[in-house]
């Protein structure tokens, strides 16, 4: 015997408990996008800034006659260096908060783990790598060809712990991306199983 | 594939739509198509159990062991 077309109270039990998982669930996930849409225009917008704020700071005459804030601190280097440096710097963060943007606008609603959307994630971890190891590097490097050039033999080299710590802040990014991959796969999964 | 699908079989003995069916159980009728093609990964414990519910077969009724040429040519060596 079946029951065709009809639709006892277990059914509508089961069709409301759907109905209401998928609301939930939608309302959790349209919550995550909006957050998500927001990040990127911040992303878009630090991006933005990074380079606009170092140029400034290169282009402009450090004696702060043209009232402009931005800065460009050297340190020992020759200011044409810590110029160059500084740009570099500027570039990778920029290109790293860039592909955190595009990672922020794979978010969607039945896809949250885009594969897409993870291999940004991996780029910006891998930029973000890179320009916290320019940071540690970069600065001691110079100084040592400064003094090289100079003909001196011998140089005081300064490292920041913060910098040392956004390289860990890195190496845990990697770990994220790696666990995104595993979500997307897990959400795969989930699409194909009714 | 060596799992196949019969829900199409049991759905056409039942005298059954699909429409129906899918209601039953709460998944769409493109969740369902895809179940019945075979064109899934798996299949919850829960909408099995709704399926045999509504169609009052077991589910053995529904799904099948088909072995697969490797099989077959592994058996015969």
């Amino acid at each position: 015997m079946t029951r065709c077309g009809m639709l006892d109270s277990s059914c509508l039990m089961n069709i409301i408990y759907r109905i209401t998982e998928n609301i939930m669930q939608s309302t959790a996930n349209k919550s995550i996008i909006r957050t998500a849409r927001a990040l990127r225009v911040a992303a878009w917008t630090g991006a933005a800034a990074c380079v606009l704020v170092t140029l400034l700071g290169v282009l402009t005459p450090p004696d702060g006659s043209t009232g402009i804030a931005a800065t460009l601190s050297s340190g020992d280097l020759p200011r044409a260096w810590a110029a160059g440096i500084a740009l570099v710097l500027a570039l990778v963060s920029a290109a790293a908060l860039i592909e955190l943007a595009r990672m922020l606008g794979r978010v969607r609603e039945h896809a949250l783990f885009a594969p897409a959307g993870t291999r940004h994630f991996r780029h910006f971890a891998g930029l973000l790598a890179l320009a916290a190891g320019l940071r540690v590097a970069l600065p001691p490097l110079a100084t040592v060809a400064v003094a090289w050039q100079a003909g001196r033999h011998a140089t005081y080299l300064t490292f920041d712990g913060g910098d040392l710590l956004a390289l860990l802040l890195t190496a845990v990014f990697f770990l994220v991306a790696r666990l995104f991959d595993e979500a997307a796969r897990l959400e795969d999964d989930s699409r194909s199983i009714v | 594939m060596a799992i196949v699908v019969r829900l199409d079989v049991m759905l056409a003995l039942r005298k059954a739509r699909s429409r129906d069916l899918a209601r039953y159980v709460g998944i769409t009728e493109s969740n369902l198509s895809l179940l019945k093609s075979g064109h899934v990964r798996g299949v919850r414990f829960e909408t099995l159990g709704k399926i045999c519910e509504f169609l009052q077969c077991q589910p053995g009724d529904l799904l099948a062991w088909v072995p697969d040429e490797e099989t077959v040519k592994n058996d015969g060596d």
